[in-house]
């Protein structure tokens, strides 16, 4: 089997030693320059490529050997072309080269062709030992030649990209602003001829100058782009293809560069990076929106190959974040560019497979909205009158709130000219009261002309899209990146996050090996106070989700009516067939968020859902949830607050049973639940005591022992451990002896169920225990108590004297409890130790009671 | 810029990486020499291993619940010539998970082998996804990628003609149907050439 033969062909190459490498290094220079035993070189080159890359230590070559890889890497042509890439790949492997070998085997020699063949290694060898710096001055002779060929052109121009990429900083103002002006060149002023067959050599035949065409047959009118349809490309048309494909990587990194660089001072005076930007790259920025409107335009045209609808999707992908690139770089093409991409939405808004596309242009839309208000001539006498008057910025911006408000615009608006105007503050740090005012209304009635509201695209994706492509992984990909970088503006300039969190949670549900550490950053953005609580039954009900979604993607469409009848359903897939339990899956999947809590008949959902149990999708969803979980409850313990909690704790009571019944799944987050409770409870004391209605008939009922044991017994220690008048001025001893009563009574139930059920008994010893820590500490802080609380612990005792099973635990545990109960002033030191003892300075402290103590008691010891 | 373009096998076993090309750097300590071409060789290489398991891990799950056994693309391929339908990801990696960079890889995958690019944040991914289908396309014709996956390893040569002219120096074209068959051609005539 062909897989076998990958095992033992690993097993080969890695068990080769150092001298089997030695070996067919030295086979390969005795036959390298010998053009009859070509094959058996290529062979022995591909060995030892092999080795070298399934290897997993480093290996180095013999100087001799790298020596002759690397001129013939400088000598590749076409012919040999194959054999020169894999001695490319093997030196890769070993690099990057150390002193010594770099600079006796790497420098490039100016004006050779050499040189360019050599690019792709300087690239790997970085910038170690200057290697770089001095290949970069060579590549930029080269693109500025104009009587060198056009391939020479374009390896100079791959390799200054790569460099953009990899080292920006490299890049100086001179080396971009000729670049770019060459790009701008390849970009609009390639030939629109066809290239003649290269294959076929007929002297005879005509010259033919064929135009290219335009993708959908029709012979092209305007420059040409990649779009355009030939039989055969030329050199230049190549050259605008790469142009083109490598402009936003080329855009992106020089404008970080020449934005970031504030060392860079051009001629000796001081530019603004905005100038900068637009001395430097020249008149790329309008070649470039040229060149991007053809493209609009072209794309809108139907190919006559079908597989080039897919280039043209890809095409306006690209063409939309360059321009929003180009927008940031210059504003003054906003207005401009604004329009065309709107037209686009229009254009595409039903367009299925452009869905990618319409990610894009929302990213645009946010990133330009803002700027469009201060377009034109508007910002030129904003900024001028801004600075003839001078008033202090704080009223100023509660008037215009009050403005907005008065005048009743929607809150998207608001927001956005909030913050603009608060940009216009904190740029010129003056405000002129009245003009601004004047200027506003002069906005609101004019602007609705520039102005877009992004709201329309926003539904469009976090709705439509987002809720019938969730199975589509890489339009989830890009609307998670797109959350992922605007979490910001999403978050607080938005609600898209707070309505839409239900189908955002889609995209776990369905993905949830792949989105989780997304998730896990975007958790915290779509925690409101508003929302959190129902975000807190989303993510319990995960697995639910996932499960409800496999089945509404495996129901068969538009089935004839639900069924009406009410026998309980067989599999999932039939009880999405029925009026009973289709409206509990569709509230699952919903759309928007806003119910603040589950639906009441949850249970019946996990019923229904039962069969999907071991899916495997199901599976991984219900793994992700303790990870969710614990974002969450440490969102909640840092900005909750106190009546947040309040809520909280009801819902932490119902759903720590209440679970998609899927053993470890329960498991782990009943773990967290109780673990999360005694955080809650810790960081607000006062619940226990302000919500005694609801922890008592909680605590008073041993049925909620039942399956989550630790969950009860947390809440039991915590009762007994807060519920004092320390933590709350409102802890009265009428309500501590209310709880004692309920504890004692658990007690003695408990107790009991494990005597007369032993080994069946769904309570262990442990809760026991805590039942009697918990009413001893109770008891010292009302000593009335007190001796029912020795009472209560003298029969537990006897109870268990004779229980084999751990019983005598108990037993020793009661004894302790009743001694320390018999001497109530020290009992009440001891059960309610003040909270110092956390900081451990109780342990540290000489003048600390246990200190005293343990020094008391060795005196006494030692005396007697 | 695609970092990296990276052939492994997938199930059954183990996964076993078959060829992989680095075109960028990811930045580790450029100008610090202080780390050895050595040290910076096992990063290079426990960063490409790092990314194939992780494609094998997306891959096996979405296997778990496909219903298409491996057997049934290689019958396919191996009876109708017809490529199988791919299983197709994506996933991030964010800066300092396994590069020093944000990063996201797109996987490809179907029977014996996945195909993964591990491409700059900014990259546009449509063009990613179409131009790896065209280096498998062209893979499977000249080396039998996906039924002989044995053979990638040996016949480097091969893949690094069609990696070089689908990928120059891993800069993703944008390329029509008709600038497709003109490569096409570079292709069989460069592997054919001596």
């Amino acid at each position: 089997m062909s897989i076998q033969a990958v095992d033992n062909l690993f097993q080969q190459a890695r068990k080769a030693s150092d001298e089997d490498i030695e070996k067919l290094c030295n086979n390969i220079l005795d036959v390298f320059h010998q053009p009859e035993k070509l094959t058996e070189c290529t062979n022995l080159l591909r060995q030892l490529y092999f080795i070298l890359q399934v290897s997993d230590h480093p290996m180095s070559l013999p100087k001799k050997l790298l020596e002759n890889l690397i001129t013939s890497v400088g000598l590749m042509n076409e012919r040999n072309l194959k054999q020169c890439l894999i001695c490319q790949r093997i030196v890769k492997e070993v690099m990057p080269l150390d002193a010594e070998n770099m600079s006796e085997l790497l420098q490039p020699e100016s004006g050779s062709s050499v040189t360019k063949n050599l690019f792709p290694l300087y690239i790997a060898q970085g910038k170690r030992y200057g290697c770089i710096k001095s290949v970069l001055s060579s590549a930029m002779r080269w693109l500025g030649n104009q009587d060198l060929d056009f391939e020479s052109q374009r390896q100079s121009f791959v390799f200054l990209v790569a460099v953009s990429i990899l080292h920006t900083s490299s890049l100086n103002t001179e080396y971009i602003e000729t670049t770019s002006s060459k790009i701008s060149q390849w970009l609009l002023n390639a030939s629109i001829q066809q290239a003649p067959n290269p294959y076929t050599i007929n002297p005879f035949r005509k010259d033919q100058t064929n135009i290219v065409n335009e993708i959908d047959g029709t012979p092209s009118q305007n420059f040409f782009t990649f779009l355009n349809i030939g039989q055969y490309y030329t050199e230049d048309q190549f050259l605008n293809i790469h142009s083109f494909s490598m402009l936003y990587k080329w855009l992106y990194h020089c404008h970080k560069q020449l934005t970031s660089d504030t060392t860079v001072t051009n001629n000796g005076s001081d530019m603004s990076p905005t100038d900068r930007c637009k001395q430097v790259f020249g008149n790329l920025a309008s070649k470039t929106v040229e060149y991007c409107f053809r493209l609009l335009d072209q794309c809108e045209r139907k190919p006559k190959v079908a597989t080039d609808a897919e280039i043209q999707i890809a095409c306006l992908y690209e063409t939309v974040t360059i321009l929003d690139l180009i927008c940031s770089i210059e504003a003054n093409y906003i207005p401009k560019v604004h329009q065309e991409i709107k037209r686009l939405y229009t254009r595409l808004s039903h367009d299925v497979t452009a869905f990618p596309v319409i990610i894009q242009i929302l990213q645009f839309f946010i990133n330009h909205n803002i700027t469009v208000l201060y377009q034109s001539q508007y910002y030129s006498s904003l900024s001028i009158t801004v600075s003839i008057y001078n008033v202090t910025a704080f009223p100023v911006i509660i008037q215009i709130l009050q403005f907005f408000i008065n005048h009743n615009i929607t809150v998207l608006y608001q927001s956005q000219y909030y913050s603009s105007l608060s940009i216009t503050v904190s740029i010129y740090n003056v405000t002129a009261f009245p003009v601004i005012i004047q200027l506003l209304q002069f906005f609101i009635n004019h602007s609705s002309a520039v102005v877009h509201d992004p709201q329309e695209t926003y539904q469009h994706v976090f709705t439509e899209i987002l809720s019938q492509h969730y199975t589509d992984q890489g339009l989830m990909f890009d609307i998670v990146n797109f959350i992922m970088d605007n979490l910001d503006t999403l978050c607080y300039k938005t609600s898209i996050l707070s309505t839409y969190f239900p189908n955002i949670f889609k995209i776990l549900a369905w993905h949830p090996r792949t989105f989780l550490a997304e998730f896990i950053d975007i958790l915290p953005a779509l925690m409101s106070p508003t929302t959190s609580l129902e975000i807190f039954h989303t993510i319990l009900d995960l697995p639910c989700m996932t499960g409800a979604l496999e089945t509404i993607v495996k129901s068969p469409e538009n089935t004839s009516q639900l069924s009406t009848v009410t026998v309980t359903p067989a599999s999932s897939l039939e009880a999405y067939q029925m009026a009973l339990y289709r409206p509990l899956l569709t509230f699952i999947t919903r759309v928007e968020g806003g119910h603040g809590d589950t639906i009441n008949r949850l249970d019946s959902l996990h019923g229904v859902l039962d069969d999907l149990k071991n899916n495997p999708r199901v599976t991984v969803a219900s793994q992700t949830v303790p990870v969710l979980l614990r974002v969450w409850f440490e969102e909640i313990l840092e900005n909750g607050g106190n009546d947040f909690a309040i809520q909280l704790l009801p819902v932490m009571l119902e759903r720590s049973i209440l679970l998609y019944p899927k053993p470890d799944f329960t498991a782990d987050v009943k773990r967290i639940l109780s673990e999360n409770l005694v955080k809650l409870l810790k960081k607000y004391k006062s619940i226990v005591i302000s919500q005694y209605d609801e922890i008592s008939d909680f605590l008073i009922s041993t049925r909620n022992i039942y399956n989550r044991e630790e969950f009860y017994t947390n809440l039991v220690w915590c009762v007994g451990e807060y519920c004092t008048v320390q933590h709350s001025k409102t802890c009265t001893a009428d309500l501590i002896a209310k709880y004692y009563n309920i504890l004692e009574a658990v007690t003695y139930e408990t107790s009991g169920i494990i005597i007369n059920n032993d080994e069946t008994s769904y309570i262990t010893l442990k809760t026991v225990s805590v039942l009697i820590s918990a009413l001893s500490k109770l008891a010292t802080r009302c000593q009335d108590l007190i001796p029912r609380a020795i009472l209560c612990l003298t029969k537990v005792t006897k109870q268990h004297l004779t229980n084999s099973n751990g019983g005598e635990i108990l037993v020793s545990r009661c004894q302790e409890l009743i001694n320390i109960l018999k001497l109530p002033n020290f009992a009440s030191v001891i059960l309610n130790p003040p909270e110092e003892i956390e900081s451990g300075r109780w342990h540290k402290d000489n003048t600390s009671i246990p200190i005293l103590l343990r020094a008391s008691h060795r005196h006494l010891t030692s005396d007697g | 810029m695609v970092y990296a373009f990276i052939i492994n096998t997938i199930l059954p076993g183990i996964p076993r990486l078959l060829y992989y090309d680095i075109f960028g750097q990811d930045g580790v300590a450029d100008d610090s020499l202080d780390i050895t071409a050595d040290v910076l060789t096992s990063i290079r290489k426990s960063q490409i291993q790092q990314v194939f398991e992780r494609v094998h891990s997306e891959y096996q799950f979405r296997r778990s619940f496909s219903g298409r056994s491996v057997e049934d693309d290689v019958l396919k391929l191996i009876n109708d010539d017809t490529l199988p339908e791919f299983d197709t990801g994506f996933f991030r990696l964010r800066a300092g998970e396994v590069f020093q960079k944000d990063r996201y890889v797109i996987w490809l995958a179907a029977g014996y082998t996945a195909f993964s690019f591990v491409c700059e944040k900014y990259e546009n991914r449509l063009v990613a996804e179409s131009i790896l289908k065209h280096l498998i396309r062209y893979l499977q014709e000249h080396v039998r990628v996906l039924t002989q996956p044995s053979e990638t390893g040996l016949r480097s040569e091969r893949v690094g003609v069609v990696v070089n002219t689908f990928l120059p120096q891993g800069n993703l074209l944008f390329l029509n149907n008709r600038l497709i068959r003109q490569l096409e051609k570079e292709v069989d005539n460069q592997i054919k050439a001596s």
